[in-house]
């Protein structure tokens, strides 16, 4: 058993705890429900760290300068909801392309546009992975529950730093602002991924010659390495690279992520693991399926919800796994049909129904309603 | 053993602080879970409001209320919205019968509670109106656990306004006690 402490706290703050104890000492952002707590808190909390917190004039602002800060050797990260994860867009294609490991949270609300601010809503796991222009890569995860926004954004730095390259958590307006006993570890009971560090004499030193794994390591600025930081394609010293530079840079930042899927992509299994029919849910949606799954044991009726956690790079073998045996799967979102695209992708078998249970409009689905889908769409 | 509580009425009148301080209460409780939810309007003052709070001897899945046990409305709005939710054969209706009229049939199991009137009549001040609620409807969520409570409310509320609550607090727990459904 680790030792820590147990408190009653928001989604929000517990995604604030987990940073602030994970060593991040800068953030920007703007202000934007149902993501504004975080921002609140960390301006509490972060002066009193000899952190810096920016509210700035926008999320563009906020982007850019959480990439320049990890590039200044700190640990950053911001957060917002789907009007400023568009404006955001354009630095995150930046951080991958400078490989500034940061940690960015989308507490989701309804779309498009302002939508709904203050009502649920999956519609950015799309967005969440192709917003940016160009082929790159980068790791979502979906937190369920307070503890989860707790302990993703712990696992969000680390891969950060292990990967240099940005983290998104992609939550929702229901995660983020339930609240929940979360038990926060002690910090010695955690492990925290160090930023890792050149290793070869300073002259020696090739900014973007990446190590075995596709990782270069990162100095910081200030230090007497020669870092020439470009967003454009680039060679290994940081010129604008020629097309095989380019060719090979844009292949190494997308296989230092997807190559090393091993080490961190999750999908669970709730109910029974061998039951005939599926749900396939990710984020708070695998809250209302649990609770149907519990139902319909009730009625006798056996039932597995598959839990996406690592929602990209889409874990298709994991899914695969859990989805094996299954004759009737139902993917459940709240939006029009995303995760489902990847199922099928993933599935092809003809032989095997793939529905969709579908909420929009800012309304969170009850567990009966699973249970009365299964029932009407037989 | 999993019960849930719906708190409903228009921003302003304090909905979500009275859920808020029921699921910081659980910290009391450590075999206790809680969740609680929010929902409301963009513009927070006026507009509907609600917060629903699960406590459970189990790990809590759905997060929200499906099948309220207790649902405490302050407004009469916020009755014609969700009172639908309620199963009139288990659900226990509460209501501020300041802003409220009556409950109408079928609903029998029904408790009413002078919140807003004791709050500006005899403590003066119809911000404490959520307090005196809380303090009424105590017994009937979590049984012999006011003192808990008491803690809560001084830790959750501006100190310059402490002596206020316990006293709206105290007045709702006598209400319930010489009262009770």
């Amino acid at each position: 058993m680790k030792k820590g402490r147990i408190k009653v706290m928001m989604g929000n703050e517990a995604c604030m705890e987990a940073a602030l104890l994970a060593g991040c000492r800068f953030y920007a952002g703007y202000p934007i429900t149902p993501a504004t707590e975080i921002l609140e808190v960390m301006s509490m909390r972060l002066p009193l760290l000899d952190g810096l917190c920016l509210q700035m004039e926008d999320e563009i602002a906020a982007m850019v300068s959480v990439v320049a800060a990890s590039w200044g050797g700190g640990k950053s990260m911001t957060a917002t909801s789907g009007p400023g994860f568009c404006l955001m867009q354009e630095a995150i294609g930046l951080a991958v392309a400078v490989e500034a490991p940061c940690v960015i949270v989308n507490v989701q609300r309804g779309g498009p546009a302002s939508g709904q601010s203050t009502s649920t809503a999956q519609g950015d796991f799309y967005q969440a992975r192709y917003g940016s222009n160009g082929d790159y890569s980068l790791i979502v995860l979906c937190p369920s529950t307070a503890q989860e926004m707790f302990d993703h954004t712990i696992k969000a730095f680390n891969l950060s730093e292990r990967f240099r390259t940005p983290v998104i958590i992609l939550s929702d307006e229901v995660v983020g602002h339930i609240r929940e006993k979360v038990f926060i570890p002690d910090a010695d009971q955690l492990t925290f991924v160090p930023r890792k560090r050149p290793t070869v004499p300073m002259e020696e030193f090739i900014a973007w010659k990446a190590d075995a794994d596709g990782v270069p390591p990162m100095p910081d600025f200030n230090t007497g390495y020669k870092i020439p930081v470009i967003s454009q394609a680039k060679s290994l010293d940081g010129n604008r690279g020629n097309a095989k530079e380019a060719d090979e840079n844009i292949r190494r930042i997308v296989s230092k992520i997807e190559d090393h899927m091993d080490e961190f992509a999750e999908v669970l299994i709730y109910g029974a693991e061998k039951a005939e029919t599926a749900f396939v849910t990710f984020g708070s949606v695998c809250r209302a399926a649990r609770s149907a799954v519990d139902m319909g044991r009730e009625k006798g009726l056996a039932l597995r919800s598959v839990e996406v956690k690592t929602v990209w790079p889409f874990p298709d073998e994991l899914v695969r796994r859990a989805l094996a045996g299954a004759k009737r799967i139902v993917v459940a979102e709240m939006n029009l049909g995303m995760i489902k695209r990847e199922i099928e992708r993933v599935v092809r078998q003809p032989e095997i129904k793939i529905e969709l249970f579908s909420k929009i409009g800012g309304i969170y689905p009850q567990p009966q309603e699973f249970l009365r889908f299964l029932e009407e769409k037989r | 053993m999993r019960k849930e509580i719906i708190f409903t009425g228009f921003g302003g009148q304090g909905i979500i602080l009275m859920g808020v301080i029921m699921a910081r209460m659980m910290e009391h409780f450590p075999d206790l879970h809680v969740a609680q939810a929010q929902s409301y309007g963009p513009a927070s003052r006026g507009g509907a409001c609600r917060t629903d709070v699960v406590i459970s001897d189990q790990q809590i899945n759905y997060p929200k209320s499906s099948r309220p046990d207790l649902m405490v409305f302050m407004s009469e709005e916020a009755l014609k919205r969700h009172l639908p939710e309620g199963d009139p054969t288990r659900t226990l209706i509460v209501y501020d019968n300041t802003m409220i009229g009556s409950i109408p049939p079928p609903f029998t199991k029904t408790f009413a509670v002078p919140a807003t009137r004791v709050a500006e009549e005899e403590l003066k001040n119809r911000i404490v109106a959520n307090i005196f609620m809380l303090g009424a409807v105590i017994e009937l969520m979590v049984p012999d656990s006011f003192d808990i409570l008491k803690e809560v409310v001084r830790k959750s509320i501006p100190q310059k306004s402490e002596a206020l609550n316990m006293k709206a607090l105290e007045a709702g727990h006598d209400y319930y006690l010489a009262n009770k459904p």
